[in-house]
């Protein structure tokens, strides 16, 4: 028998094993995917095909090895999606083996579920719908996501499991306590469980984790040329969706996505980062935020918790 | 200034969590705001989001408190609802804060944000001295035994910098702490408002010879390596099938190591149960490792196909915990509504939930004074107290001294699915009281 004390006194256990960042960061992602996957009946994984989403099923599929990934992938299609990350998520949902569920915003507009007013205006917050009703077609208890606390003002409020009611409001009053990672996992009728397993990872964590593990990610995060327009200092991609102005200049510069969402109103920043390393070194340098930088759509305070309390993700 | 960070390879920075709290206008925010700024910390768009804010309302100098209040019912009421997370890097170490806010009604998320915190800072208005609240989050972090304690006294320039000011806070807060056991207190004197002590030294309490908060912060000792040090603890979260090397089936127990190390070929229990195995492998996320340390998540495979399931504690046979449904914890009250003597409460503790009741409460602790007192009558929202648990069904426990990951439990209110209290097991964190 190998005695505990003899290899911790060795200290090669504590020093090699699990005090490094990223290491401490994976172990408490892989307990959050677990418990998730033991407490609820129904999870399921928010897979938006971003880099966030990849490290998540990248740890998922870690979490449960040799098994079967316990959950299925749902997917909120805005119709908005660049062409890059939808097929990035068919190709990485068939590698993981995984169910993937697709729900549509446009069949949710063709439904009448909600009413689109300017076509090609963001449908960012018609994504609540879309997924409230993925929610409760699928019987989904939990869902798994992505987000973490230091994105945004709002989410650095959230819990880890953090209860959504019947109507899938997210109630910042009333949060359940979480101490030690105790999770309170109980759900009334109709309720709804997020789970954030990369709650305490920051921009720079997601790229150096995909560097170590060697994930990977859409091209769109990756320097290319692309076709932009400028406006109130950011970039705009031109697309079917956003086009340019009335003697508006287009202009074709080396670029990258630091997030991804919607088509029209997502902003990519100048770059030659062509690599994961390269990556890694802009990311470590930025003194412009995250989604300051890239999304055209959070410019009003408090827009995210607006989103967040009607069941956004 | 310390503009940029050096580019550090991942695995030679650390994580360390702080906890900071303080009663409603001690100026938290703005000290966190303070921070970050003079830290050049803060990411541009937000400083040019701050400046216009300003300019909007023709002052000056910027809102600090605005970098960290983020709701909407925040701004307008100007407090702080709920525990928020930030995310500082530091060469060599990550700090993660977890601001908690010191509105009376909102003290159950100081437990929240304490539990996982290995330092805490409290903040003291220098005007009025250490509040109820102070006293509260400053017994919570002594009844948890977090490992380092700052008392920051705050709004220096509105006392002229005094040094006499300065210590008989100091004084107070540090012999509130002796009263529970712990003689080691920090305690900084700052201006939020004005910078001083907070990240470059204040120039108007040349009195003063101690490290800025920064400095402190940047200095405090790493997280301890002592998890690994504890006996092993694996409770377990899951059982998934997998192939042997025979091509039988085995079943892995998958988890985190809430405490020590555990090899291939160690012998072991699993609880509540007893019976014996021992580790056949141990995979660490898809490698087979031979040995793991906490607070790594792993898969165990035991040589024998034992019964295995989620909430079983898995032990070293010689080092076990105590297996038992009846034990005194701290209770930490947290439910609106207050304990109901005859309830039936969910205890979940590590991986395991049992139905409990509180069988009886045989002191509360007065945080004000502090000392050990009757019995309250009715325990309620807030309240901490000693009390005697009973659980349908037996626990592998420690006492949450001797394993803070597993003398730790919750109670959740099966009626209204509300987390109504935390405990911590065994009553040691009030003996000296």
């Amino acid at each position: 028998m190998v005695h505990d004390g003899a290899l911790a006194a060795k200290g090669f256990v504590s020093e090699r094993a699990a005090t490094n960042l990223l290491d401490c960061l994976e172990s408490e992602a892989v307990y959050v995917l677990r418990e998730a996957a033991a407490e609820f009946a129904r999870p399921a994984l928010l897979f938006s095909g971003g880099k966030d989403s990849a490290v998540v099923l990248h740890l998922a599929r870690k979490a449960f090895a040799p098994a079967p990934l316990p959950f299925p992938l749902l997917h909120v299609d805005t119709g908005h999606n660049f062409p890059e990350i939808l097929e990035f998520r068919d190709r990485t949902a068939a590698a993981a083996g995984a169910r993937l569920i697709v729900a549509s915003v446009q069949e949710s507009i063709d439904q009448g579920r909600v009413v689109e007013r300017v076509v090609g205006e963001s449908r960012n917050a018609m994504q609540a719908v879309t997924l409230l009703d993925a929610i409760a077609e699928h019987g989904f208890d939990a869902c798994i996501g992505g987000a973490r606390r230091d994105e945004e003002k709002a989410r650095a409020k959230e819990r880890v499991f953090s209860h959504r009611d019947a109507f899938g409001q997210w109630d910042p009053r009333n949060q359940r306590p979480e101490p030690w990672g105790l999770y309170n996992t109980r759900l009334a009728p109709g309720e709804n469980m997020r789970v954030f397993p990369l709650s305490d990872w920051t921009e720079r964590d997601v790229w150096d984790y995909t560097a170590r593990e060697r994930i990977e990610l859409p091209s769109l995060y990756f320097a290319h040329e692309r076709r932009v327009v400028r406006r109130n200092g950011r970039l705009f991609p031109v697309s079917s969706l956003l086009r340019p102005r009335d003697g508006e200049p287009i202009e074709a510069i080396s670029v990258r996505f630091r997030t991804v969402g919607d088509m029209s109103c997502t902003c990519p920043v100048e770059s030659t980062a062509a690599s994961v390393t390269e990556v890694l070194i802009e990311v470590a340098a930025a003194r412009i935020s995250e989604r300051g930088a890239t999304r055209a759509d959070d410019d009003a305070e408090a827009a995210m918790e607006r989103r967040k309390k009607a069941g956004y993700f | 200034m310390h503009g940029s960070i050096p580019f550090a390879a991942p695995g030679a920075r650390r994580l360390l969590r702080v906890a900071t709290a303080g009663s409603v206008d001690d100026g938290k925010s703005t000290l966190i705001g303070r921070l970050l700024l003079d830290a050049g910390l803060l990411p541009d768009d937000q400083l040019g989001a701050l400046r216009a804010d300003a300019a909007r309302r023709g002052r000056a100098e910027p809102d600090l408190a605005l970098i960290t209040d983020g709701l909407s019912d925040e701004r307008t009421q100007g407090i702080t609802i709920d525990v928020a997370y930030r995310y500082v890097e530091l060469p060599g170490r990550r700090l993660v804060l977890a601001d908690v806010p010191g509105h009376e009604q909102y003290t159950r998320n100081m437990i929240t944000g304490a539990s996982t915190a290995d330092a805490v800072v409290i903040l003291v208005d220098a005007r009025r001295g250490p509040t109820p609240q102070t006293w509260r989050h400053l017994a919570v972090a002594l009844l948890m035994g977090i490992g380092e304690i700052v008392a920051v006294v705050n709004k220096m320039d509105l006392v002229e910098h005094s040094e006499a000011a300065f210590a008989s806070i100091r004084d107070a807060v540090t012999r509130y702490a002796a009263t529970f056991g712990r003689t080691r207190l920090r305690v900084v004197p700052v201006s939020a408002r004005d910078g001083d002590n907070v990240v470059r030294p204040s120039e108007a309490m040349p009195w003063y010879d101690g490290q800025t908060l920064f400095d402190l912060l940047q200095s405090l000792p790493d997280a301890k390596a002592d998890a690994a040090a504890r006996p092993l603890r694996f409770p377990v979260q899951q059982m998934i099938r997998v192939e042997g090397m025979d091509r039988a089936p085995l079943r892995a127990c998958l988890g985190r190591i809430a405490s020590g190390v555990v090899a291939a070929g160690d012998r072991v229990v699993v609880l509540p149960g007893g019976r014996a195995a021992a580790v056949r492998s141990v995979e660490v996320l898809g490698r087979d490792a031979g040995f793991a340390a906490a607070p790594q998540s792993v898969a165990l495979v035991l040589d024998r196909d034992l019964d295995v399931a989620r909430g079983d504690m898995i032990a070293h046979a010689d080092r076990a915990p105590y297996t038992t449904s009846a034990f005194d914890a701290v209770l930490f009250w947290l439910g609106r509504r207050p304990l109901d003597p005859r309830g039936r409460y969910l205890l979940r503790q590590t991986t395991r939930v049992v139905r409990a009741r509180v069988a009886g409460l045989s002191a509360g602790i007065d945080v004000a004074a502090p000392a050990r007192v009757g019995p309250p009558a009715i325990l309620e929202e807030n309240a901490i107290a000693v009390a005697s648990i009973v659980t349908q069904s037996a626990l592998a426990v420690d006492t949450y001294r001797a394993d803070p990951v597993c003398g730790a439990f919750v109670l959740v209110d099966e009626a209204t699915n509300e987390t109504v209290a935390a405990g911590c097991i065994g009553d040691e964190a009030a003996a000296h009281l």
